[in-house]
């Protein structure tokens, strides 16, 4: 589990960078790049390109997504932007706008 | 009643930096490196690792790690021994540790006293001139 949270109430603008994973619940615009994992809460919104190895959301999401492990789209995501993986669930329910590239 | 807790919290890991502006109601406790604005309602911790450069607003501030930049807290300012400040503190209550390093200008609630008083003393200037 990682151990970076953002919590509920948070408003983030601006770029977050770093080596560990993410749970995001609260509210971010701008860019996010990791090596370790994301979750993206049920109640988060991000505006944000998403750099990161595993990918699993459950809000939503503005952006671009690039993972070099898995995406994984939950039933309550809503995804507007591409997404370019190696490997992709997406759940039924998940709302997605987008393109997807797989094995790149 | 701890995974409550944890709920509230937000935390700034180790290996993370950002970038930006960070603004909230909860309490925030940061490992790693943040850069730009930092606002909360409630309680702020920089642990020993974290490396902060931002303006800060919160209730209550403890500072084990380095911080550059202002601060405004409506609650205690608490620099630990391991603490590196350079800054100006706005607060009520400010405690610095032995072995804590501080650069900056303070002002708390008794200093804003001072101030009152000074400002009386203009006033008798302007009498002196009248009477001339």
């Amino acid at each position: 589990m990682p151990k970076t949270t953002i919590g509920k109430s948070l408003f983030l603008d601006g770029e977050l960078t770093g080596k560990d994973g993410l749970i995001i619940k609260g509210k971010l615009n701008g860019n996010i790049k990791v090596e370790g994992s994301i979750l993206v809460e049920k109640d988060a919104i991000v505006k944000a390109d998403i750099h990161a190895n595993n990918v699993k959301i459950s809000g939503e999401v503005k952006g671009n997504i690039s993972s070099t492990g898995n995406v994984h789209y939950m039933e309550d995501s809503t995804v507007t932007g591409d997404t370019k993986t190696s490997r992709i669930l997406i759940e039924d329910g998940a709302t997605i706008k987008g393109s997807v590239h797989i094995n790149i | 009643m701890n995974k409550k807790v944890q709920e509230n919290i937000t935390t700034l890991h180790k290996d993370i930096s950002f970038n930006g502006k960070l603004v909230g109601d909860e309490d925030i406790i940061i490992s790693g490196r943040l850069e730009g604005v930092l606002q909360t309602s409630q309680n702020l911790t920089i642990e020993k690792s974290g490396i902060v450069k931002a303006d800060i607003k919160s209730i209550n501030l403890v500072l084990s790690g380095t911080l550059v930049g202002n601060v405004n807290s409506k609650g205690t300012v608490i620099i630990n021994k391991s603490g590196r400040m350079v800054g100006d503190i706005k607060s009520d209550k400010i405690i610095i540790n032995a072995g804590a390093q501080y650069k900056g200008t303070i002002l708390t609630k008794g200093s804003s006293k001072v101030r009152s008083t000074q400002k009386i003393s203009p006033k008798k200037n302007s009498r002196l001139k009248t009477k001339r």
